[in-house]
């Protein structure tokens, strides 16, 4: 079980590896609106600083959408979706090892990024550090829920605003604990509530979001 | 010599989309080393009865029975123990042949090296090749690998000839015949007249059948 668990993220990694424009357009999406408020709004700081957590977020939240969409698109077209379903092992399980990779390929980068973000955004190096660390901590819920919504409209085809509508509440949640702390470590206040709700949030979305999944998936086969 | 116990038994099978019958009392038994035929025209459901009875879909009426067993009620059980080959492969683009059977080694729990299959479906000159790269025919014989490489007791199998040349349809056959005498079961959906000496029924879908 475990040998399959690595196995799928290992062969995952791989074809994205291979495919440099499908990770790579996200990541340019996350990095271009961002910066796009600072040319807009003006020299302001001020404003900016306000804003920044926020602006962060909802980008990431969109390079997310726009990435999450295909995760099990390609599958299910080119029937390997089928031999997961007729798996012996666990189909929760093996949809952890293909959100895990998903969030390794689409997620990681987003964070890493985020430091020269921060920059960008003029955020003082205490909420910069927190942005980093919230994303890190916040992203992988976005992978997890995400793929509910897609399991389950993996088989609707023209369906590219109904995912975001679907999954866009379900992020609510995550946005506000992770915009928070950002803008607490802004005002030098402690951020340890904040990242540790987002934790469990995590935790919990870990847990949950690959048994839906695969529950989606099975019916979802039934179309 | 009889590896596989179980048999399939199909009773009263219907399926409708939007709101129109497709097919309806669909009855046959298949047991150990018996191959069914499913002949019909285009859009007359052979790959939505396929479907069906993979557990993918559930019929609108009736009763598939694996073993005895409802397979509504025992899916898991049940899906371990087939194959399914519909119109696509199941392999990764990205991915080489040999990627793609250690991935689906992993994912259905096998162990061992696919060389020796590789070799007997004549790719293993092709084995780090890309499958985007490969032709239909060369990828219709590399999915083919995991029917060999997996014993399952029923195969379902959608057009399998398609893109295969002479020689990969003489593979598909050999390799057909050997999972019947050790007791296993297909139904294959096709247009072409299976060239087999075996225990075969022939279940005719369509208008003049419903």
């Amino acid at each position: 079980m475990l040998n399959a668990f690595f196995t799928i993220i290992k062969h995952e990694m791989l074809i994205t590896l291979r495919s440099a424009h499908a990770w790579l357009i996200p990541l340019l999406f996350f990095g271009m609106v961002v910066c796009l408020f600072p040319l807009t709004l003006g020299p302001d700081t001020d404003v900016l600083k306000k804003i920044a957590p926020g602006i962060v977020w909802v980008a990431a939240v969109l390079a997310t959408l726009l990435s999450i969409e295909n995760i099990f698109r390609a599958d299910a077209e080119a029937g390997y979706l089928d031999l997961l379903l007729l798996s012996p092992q666990p189909l929760a399980f093996l949809m952890l090892a293909k959100i895990i990779s998903h969030w390794l390929v689409y997620g990681l980068p987003l964070v890493m990024l985020s430091p020269l973000l921060g920059m960008v955004l003029q955020l003082t190096p205490a909420a910069s550090l927190t942005l980093f660390y919230s994303l890190l901590i916040g992203t992988p819920v976005l992978s997890m829920m995400g793929a509910i919504g897609a399991a389950l409209t993996v088989n609707i085809r023209q369906q590219s605003l109904l995912l975001p509508i679907l999954i866009l509440p379900l992020y609510i949640p995550v946005l506000i604990f992770g915009t928070n702390a950002v803008m607490a470590a802004d005002n030098n206040l402690p951020v340890s509530g904040d990242l540790a709700l987002m934790a469990a949030l995590s935790l919990a979305s870990m847990a949950f979001a690959p048994l839906f999944t695969s529950l989606a998936l099975r019916t979802g086969a039934n179309q | 010599m009889s590896e596989y116990k179980a048999h399939l038994q199909v009773a009263q099978l219907a399926f409708e989309r939007n709101q129109q019958l497709l097919f309806s009392n669909i009855h046959f038994t298949l047991r150990a080393g018996q191959v069914l035929q499913l002949r019909g025209e285009n859009g007359a459901g052979k790959s939505t009865l396929l479907r069906i009875l993979g557990a993918f879909l559930e019929p609108v009426a009736g009763e598939i029975c694996w073993d005895k067993k409802s397979v509504l009620l025992n899916a898991r059980a049940y899906q371990e123990s087939l194959h399914y080959l519909g119109h696509h492969n199941g392999l990764k683009a990205n991915l080489t042949i040999r990627e793609n059977c250690e991935l689906y080694a992993s994912i259905a729990a096998l162990t061992g090296s696919p060389d020796n299959v590789l070799q007997q479906l004549a790719l293993l000159h092709l084995a780090d090749k890309p499958v985007k790269l490969l032709s239909a025919g060369q990828a219709r014989r590399a999915a083919l690998a995991r029917l060999m490489l997996d014993p399952r007791a029923l195969w379902l199998l959608d057009e399998p000839m398609t893109g295969l040349d002479e020689n990969g349809r003489n593979i598909l056959s050999a390799t057909l015949l050997k999972h019947l005498s050790h007791g296993g079961m297909a139904v294959i959906a096709t247009h072409y007249d299976l060239d087999l000496h075996c225990d075969m029924q022939t279940l005719q879908l369509g208008r003049a059948h419903a």
